[in-house]
This record gives C-alpha cells, sequence and structure tokens, in this order.
C-alpha cells in the first residue's frame, strides 16, 4: 500500500495519551477507513503501547475493522425494534441477492454487509445504513429499490 | 471582570433573542437522526429551493431535534410572525410548494397538518411562557397538548427537545438553561446540592434506579476518608456520563443528546460540584454521530460562554468536559466496563464493590449517572425537591421515558409521570397495536428485561412494580409486541444478542448464554423435547445467580419472563412443531392461494433461493424446504394470494 498515512495529527489531539487509545483508533478509522496495520505499528510505538494489548483493545470492539471498507457498505440494524418488524427477514434477503453473509466483503470489493445492533431509530424500523446514510421501514420492496439504484450507481 | 453580571446580561440578551424570534417568520424541521432518515434532509433542500422560487424572503430555518412523535417523521412547521407555530406531519418534498406557498398566503393545506403550539410552555417555575395569539384560520386546529398522543404525558426530561435549536445556546438559556449552575455555584454548598437531589427522590434512570443523592454523597465523602493528617490537597474526583445506551430499540438518551445538548452539560458539571470533581467525561457511543457532534458545539459554546473551564461565573470552581467515543460493546454500558473503556482499556466489568463512586476512574472516586438522570437534576434545584417529589409514585418519583417501538401505531418518545399505567401508554398514547392485529406482549428493559403479557397491562409503571413482573424498567426501552411475534423466536433472539455480546470474563454468561442459545435453536427450529424445557430453566437461574455482572445476571431474564408468561408457545414449537406467530422457518409453510393468484409471476422473481416453482402458464407453487423464510413473495404479491399456514 502505498498511502501515507499521517496520524500525528490525530495523536497531538490527545497529548499522545494511551489512555485516549480507543478515542485515536476511531479516529483513525475515521480518516481512513480502517485500520491500517502500518498506522497500528506506529502507534504503537508513539503513545507506548504494545501490539498485542492494541489488538486486545481492538478485537474486544466490534466497530474496529481492519479490512478498507467496501464501496459501498450496507449495515442492517438487528435491534430489537428491527428485530420484531423482519430485521432477519430483511438481511437474510439480502444475503442471498448479493450473495454475501454478514459480516462479508463481496470479492469485487464493491459491497461489503454487516449488522448492528441499534442506530437509534428504532421508531423507523427495521433500519439499514448504506455508508452513513440511514433508511427507514423498509421491506423488499424499498431493499430492491435501494440495491438497485447501488447497482446503477455503478454503470455510470 | 464580574462574572455573574455577565451571566445576567447573556440570558437577557439571549431571551430578548428569543422574543425577537417570534416576530419572524420561520420553518422548523425536526432534524434528529430519525427525522433525516425519514427524509428531513430531502424537505430541508426543498424548503430552500421553494422559499428561492416563490420568492418568500427573510424566512428564518431552522433545525431541531425529535420531539418524539416519530411516526409522523418528518414533521415541519410553520411559524410566521407572532402567529401559532403549525406542524406538518409526514411531509414529503412534493407536498412542500404547496404547504409553503398556500401557508404563507393565508390559508392551511388541512389534511397534512399534525397540530399548533397555541403556547410555549416551560416547565421551568417563574420562567415566561410564550403565548400567541390566535388567527381566525388556526381556530380548530388541535393543539400539541391536545394530540392523544401527548395529552396524558408529562416533559419534565425532555422539556427542551423538539422545541428549541440544539445548536443555538441562545435557545436553551432563553428557557432557563443554566440558570439551576448558576444557583448552585453562586448560592448552594455541594451539602445543600446533595440533599436536594436526596430528598427530591432522584432514581438514576440508566436502569438499577439508584438514588442519585445517596451515590453522590459517597463520592462526596469519600474525599472525606482520605484527608487524614497531611492531606490538604484534595483527592481528584471524576464524574461521567454514560450515554452508552446499549440497549438496542431505545433511543431516548440519544434523542436528548441531538435535542438538548447542553442540559447534559449543565446537569454533570452540578454533579461535579456536588461531589467535588474538575474532570467530567461523557462516554457515548459511536452509532450516534449527530449526537456527537452536537454534544461537541454545545462543549465548545459552554466554554466559549464560560459555563465550563476555569472559574465559572467568577467562582473558584473549575471543570472541563471531554467526550469518549465507545466502540460498539453493549458490556461498556456497565458501569465498571465503562471506566475500563475510557481508560482504554478492553471494556471488562469487574466486581464490586468496591463501587465507583469509592474506586472508579484512575483508582479515584468516580460517579456514572446516566443521561437522563443528569438532565432531571437542573430543573429539580429549580423548582424544589419538594415539587419533583409530588410527582409519580411512593416507589420512584417524577417522570419516565420511554422510547415507545414495534408494532405500536405511535412509535416515538413518551414521558409520564412514573405510575402511569402500561395501558395508557401503549393504547392511550401509542395508540394501540399497528394494522389491526392483537396485542400479545410488552417489552421492557431490553436484554435484561422481559415481555409482559396483556393480562397484566394495568401496571403502573415504576421501578418495583415492573420488577415484580420479572422485567425491569431499564433505561426506557418499550417494544410493542403483537400477534406476529413469537416470542421463543424473541427470547432466542436476545439469547443471540447476549451471547456475542458477553465480553466472556466470567464463566457463567460466557459458556451459559451460548449453551441457552443452542437450546432456544433447537426449539425454534422444532428439534427438541418437551424436557428441555426443565434445563433451559435450570440453567436460566444458574446464570442468574452466578455471573459477574449485570450483564449476566439479569441475561435470562428474557428467557424466563416468557417461560413464565407464554410457556404454551414453547410446548407449541416442541411438541406440535408449530410457530402459531408464523416466524420461525420450518414450522409454517408458503402456500399460494389459486383463488386469489394471476400468475404475475412477482413470486418467482423475488425469490432469492429459487424456491418458487412453475409458469405464467402453468401458474406456480413453493417448495418450502428450498424456503428460507425471507417473506419476500409474501410482501411482493400483489394479490396477497400467497398465505403462511402452520
Ligand atoms: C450490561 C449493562 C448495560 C448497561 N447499559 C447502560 C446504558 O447503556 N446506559 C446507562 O445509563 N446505564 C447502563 N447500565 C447501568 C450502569 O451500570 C449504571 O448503573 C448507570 O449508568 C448509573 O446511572 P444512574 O444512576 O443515573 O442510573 C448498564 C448496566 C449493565 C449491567
Ligand atoms: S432497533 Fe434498529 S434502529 Fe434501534
Amino acid at each position: 500500500m502505498n498511502v501515507d498515512f499521517d496520524i500525528d495529527s490525530i495523536l497531538a489531539r490527545y497529548n499522545f495519551d494511551s489512555s485516549a487509545l480507543i478515542q485515536i483508533l476511531s479516529d483513525v478509522q475515521d480518516k481512513y477507513g480502517y485500520l491500517p496495520r502500518e498506522v497500528l505499528e506506529d502507534i504503537s510505538q508513539k503513545i507506548e503501547v504494545s501490539l498485542s494489548k492494541m489488538w486486545g483493545v481492538i478485537s474486544f470492539y466490534a466497530l474496529f475493522k481492519l479490512k478498507p471498507p467496501a464501496k459501498y457498505n450496507i449495515t442492517v440494524c438487528q435491534g430489537t425494534a428491527c428485530h420484531v418488524s423482519g430485521a432477519k427477514r430483511n438481511l437474510e434477503y439480502i444475503e442471498s441477492k448479493l450473495n454475501l453473509k454478514a459480516g462479508e466483503h463481496s470479492p469485487d470489493g464493491k459491497y461489503s454487509l454487516e449488522t448492528v445492533a441499534c442506530i437509534g431509530s428504532c421508531a423507523l424500523a427495521p433500519t439499514i445504513v448504506i455508508n452513513g446514510k440511514v433508511y427507514g421501514r423498509n421491506t423488499v420492496k424499498t431493499i430492491d429499490k435501494l440495491l438497485s439504484r447501488l447497482e446503477e450507481g455503478e454503470k455510470k | 471582570m464580574n462574572k455573574s453580571n455577565h451571566f445576567h446580561d447573556i440570558t437577557e440578551e439571549a431571551i430578548l433573542y428569543s422574543k425577537e424570534k417570534h416576530n419572524k417568520n420561520r420553518i422548523i424541521i425536526g432534524y434528529g437522526t430519525c427525522g433525516i432518515a425519514a427524509g428531513a434532509e430531502e424537505v430541508l433542500k426543498e424548503v430552500q429551493q421553494v422559499l428561492h422560487e416563490l420568492k418568500i424572503e427573510d424566512v428564518i430555518i431552522e433545525k431541531t431535534g425529535c420531539i418524539g412523535c416519530c411516526s409522523y417523521e418528518p414533521l415541519m412547521d410553520i411559524e410566521l410572525a407572532n402567529s401559532p407555530r403549525v406542524s406538518y406531519k409526514n411531509v414529503k418534498p412534493k407536498e412542500v410548494k404547496e404547504i409553503i406557498d398556500k401557508h404563507f398566503e393565508g390559508e392551511l393545506k388541512k389534511e397534512k397538518v399534525f397540530c399548533m403550539f397555541d403556547e410555549q410552555e416551560n416547565i421551568i417555575q417563574n420562567q415566561e411562557s410564550w403565548k400567541y395569539n390566535i388567527p381566525e384560520i388556526y381556530s380548530g386546529l388541535p393543539t400539541f397538548k391536545s394530540l392523544p398522543m401527548l395529552k396524558k404525558q408529562k416533559r419534565i426530561t425532555l422539556r427542551n427537545v423538539g422545541i428549541i435549536d440544539p445548536e443555538n445556546i441562545n435557545d436553551y438559556l432563553a428557557r432557563g438553561g443554566y440558570q439551576a449552575l448558576y444557583k448552585t455555584l453562586t448560592a448552594l454548598s455541594p451539602k445543600e446540592v446533595i440533599d436536594e437531589i436526596k430528598s427530591s427522590g432522584l432514581r438514576g434512570r440508566g436502569g438499577a434506579g439508584f438514588p442519585t443523592g445517596v451515590k453522590w454523597e459517597f463520592a462526596y465523602n469519600a474525599e472525606l476518608s482520605k484527608t487524614t493528617e497531611d492531606s490538604i490537597e484534595k483527592t481528584e474526583k471524576y464524574v461521567v456520563c454514560n450515554a452508552d445506551e446499549g440497549d438496542p430499540g431505545a433511543f431516548m438518551d440519544r434523542s436528548l443528546i441531538e435535542g438538548d445538548p447542553h442540559s447534559v452539560i449543565e446537569g454533570l458539571t452540578i454533579a461535579a460540584y456536588a461531589i467535588g470533581a474538575t474532570k467530567g467525561f461523557i462516554y457515548i457511543r459511536a452509532e450516534y454521530p449527530l449526537a456527537i457532534k452536537r454534544l461537541e458545539i454545545a462543549l465548545k459554546q459552554a466554554y466559549e460562554n464560560h459555563f465550563l473551564g476555569d472559574n465559572i461565573f467568577g467562582t473558584d470552581f473549575h471543570f472541563s468536559i471531554e467526550i469518549r467515543k465507545g466502540a460498539g460493546a453493549f458490556v461498556c454500558g456497565e458501569e465498571t466496563a465503562l471506566i475500563n473503556s475510557i481508560m482504554g482499556l478492553r471494556g471488562e466489568p469487574r466486581p464490586r464493590p468496591p463501587y465507583p463512586a469509592v474506586s472508579g476512574l484512575w483508582g479515584k472516586p468516580t460517579i456514572i449517572n446516566n443521561v437522563k438522570t443528569l438532565v432531571t437534576v437542573p430543573v429539580i434545584l429549580l423548582n424544589g425537591a419538594k415539587w419533583f417529589s409530588s410527582i409519580g409514585t411512593e416507589d420512584t418519583k417524577g417522570t419516565a421515558v420511554f422510547a415507545l417501538t414495534g408494532d405500536v401505531k405511535n412509535s416515538g418518545l413518551v414521558e409520564v409521570p412514573m405510575g402511569t399505567t402500561l395501558r395508557e401508554i401503549i393504547f392511550d398514547i401509542g395508540g394501540g397495536v399497528k394494522g389491526n392485529k392483537q396485542f400479545k406482549a410488552v417489552q421492557t428493559g431490553g436484554p435484561s428485561g422481559g415481555c409482559i403479557p396483556f393480562s397484566l397491562i394495568d401496571t403502573p409503571v415504576d421501578f418495583a412494580s415492573l420488577k415484580k413482573l420479572g422485567s425491569i424498567m431499564g433505561s426506557g426501552g418499550m417494544i410493542v409486541c403483537s400477534e406476529s411475534t413469537c416470542m421463543v423466536d424473541l427470547a432466542r433472539y436476545f439469547m443471540t444478542f447476549i451471547a456475542s455480546e458477553s465480553c466472556g470474563k466470567c464463566t457463567p454468561c460466557r459458556e451459559g448464554t451460548v449453551r441457552a442459545l443452542e437450546m432456544l435453536e433447537k426449539i425454534t427450529s422444532g428439534d427438541a423435547t418437551i424436557d428441555i424445557l426443565t434445563d433451559l430453566e435450570q440453567l436460566s437461574l444458574v446464570i442468574k445467580d452466578t455471573a459477574l455482572c449485570g450483564l449476566g445476571q439479569t441475561a435470562p431474564n428474557p428467557i424466563l419472563s416468557t417461560l413464565k408468561y407464554f410457556k404454551e408457545e414453547y410446548i407449541e414449537h416442541i411438541e406440535q412443531k408449530v410457530c402459531r406467530a408464523k416466524v420461525c422457518p420450518g414450522l409454517f409453510n408458503y402456500v399460494i392461494n389459486d383463488d386469489l393468484c394471476i400468475k404475475c409471476g412477482v413470486c418467482q422473481n423475488v425469490c432469492p433461493v429459487d424456491a418458487v416453482f412453475g409458469s405464467k402458464e402453468t401458474g406456480f407453487f413453493i417448495e418450502n424446504r428450498l424456503c428460507i423464510s425471507c417473506n419476500a413473495c409474501f410482501e411482493r404479491c400483489p394479490k396477497r394470494a400467497i398465505e403462511k399456514v402452520n
């Protein structure tokens, strides 16, 4: 990978304080979409937390990602309100349409599929988030529309 | 500079500013996360476009938080100078032009009107309420407070949400914001603050209901026990606002922060003063980006106005707040795990005692309070403990805030006096079950709570009475389940959640929840025998008794409560291999009703696993052995010809 990672500004924001590790990691992830290995090594040295300790933290929290995100990241809420409104069926439908399981990336790097335990828009259940934008009150019909819009975006 | 005069000045200015606002034309859009998801962004764009097109000038466009009537989002309010604010519901971008055009011409698009605000009430005593003059054409419009959804509500914690512009500190100040902090710092001793909160009877709204004043007193006294002979130096202490809101299906704290972020800052600062802390954290889940953004803005404004920082209001009290984001772990809502997470560690809990009030962040006395608890504090200090304790029940004073969701007509935010019955909340406020379905149960307390059946619907809500039913009050998630929710599947759902969120530190929770999940999966797939129910109950009781932290200790509640109230559904799954709610795959079939079928082929097209066979000539049939029960054909059939049968 040839990207130049610049994380000193992030570390400076937290005075190179190791207790801000989770904040640092999430700022890095906001910037690059994931946690690149080179960056982790760099952080480890600069704030003096061993890589293995860092790995302990990263693996504990569901939001940290070690792979670059796909072009379209689809997150299907599986919270309680969404569950009783059919979120599981929606997820299964999307899984079979995209031929992907939750947690996977499509081989062409176009889609990644995830679940989340609630994004707090429960009144609009069941919810789906695509690249940060929340869509509510989903049915098979709205999902078909959303997916085909992504496909069309591809062709353009 | 005299900082106290400074405060009076900026408050005066803010009040003036807010009065002037009512002399202008305004369009106000509900811009919380759910409003945006429902389409508020598109509506906002359209409003800007339409104003330009219609050449209407001098209109202030404002965003506000979620007023809690989520089923009616997007909401667009228009307030002409000195006239009541009229709220329009379920506004689609293409309707914006007509609504605005009419409204500015002195007409109303009646069928889109949600309500009007005839006054802007202020819960803080001795503060002015804004009253509008009501023009002729508005007569007959329902007022906000008279809506069935609102009639039984009493909004103390939610006092500003959906009314003020959360990104404008003047709006908060004009409604009595920071008055309580001012009073606290300039007129009350820490001990007096603690006594006031104690005598108000306020109990923590994060789930456990621990008396807030008592908790603060622990932390306050923690210092005294440390100052023995030599130390003149004060022990460092911390205050933390718990905005982790891990209960999936709850959004009270998110809406509060998005809609009224300054009230959280004010409450936390008062707590800090009471216990003698100079540093505070707001621990908020990363899944709430808008709430984080609004908090950041509010913090900046609070520093700029010297409500945070050094020598607040010219006193010798210093206090600063930092935001700490979570990273997607439910257990981090538990206070000892949260402490670890703030310190940058794995969010694993530890046994208590010692309680955080004695030994918390970096081993120092730390109090942790929920968002709603802190937001209630300023009002108590302004209106008095007596006022607060006159609301609610013997067991729990004040109001309860719920996020009402699921199969209910009016989903949204509800704040009612403690002691209001479940029936009133679900049927009077919530409007009952959606789509002519039968009510089956209401789930409260999230993964730590339970399911309450219809027979107990007249139970008044407070901490004690919900606990007696085997559920808990929790932090306020309330999910209405209809006949189309399978109670066994719901228990399975919660166990899936807990099994994946268990931090793994203690065996009963790590292993026990996985075993319980396996049993539930056996039942929902029709592979269990009846003696499994005894095992499941036994295991649940063991986990409850032996788990390390609150997560494990309460995790079996969804199982135990459904076993108690809905045992017949478990038995049906096991003995008749039937899921009466038609949710559990394999325990019901999809069939096509030939009398209704028009052979259009939609079901075949939409089926993602090719389980629909046949052709437009011969008609279609569904091979249920291939079916994954995604419900696509059922939902898409234009003639509703697909039926689910047991
Ligand atoms: C598994 C678990 C999750 C919790 N999640 C939250 C939460 O999301 N928000 C919250 O305020 N309290 C949560 N709590 C309760 C906290 O541990 C703590 O009691 C609370 O924040 C104290 O604030 P209060 O006294 O104002 O209620 C949770 C507890 C457990 C055991
Ligand atoms: S349960 Fe899905 S958004 Fe809350």
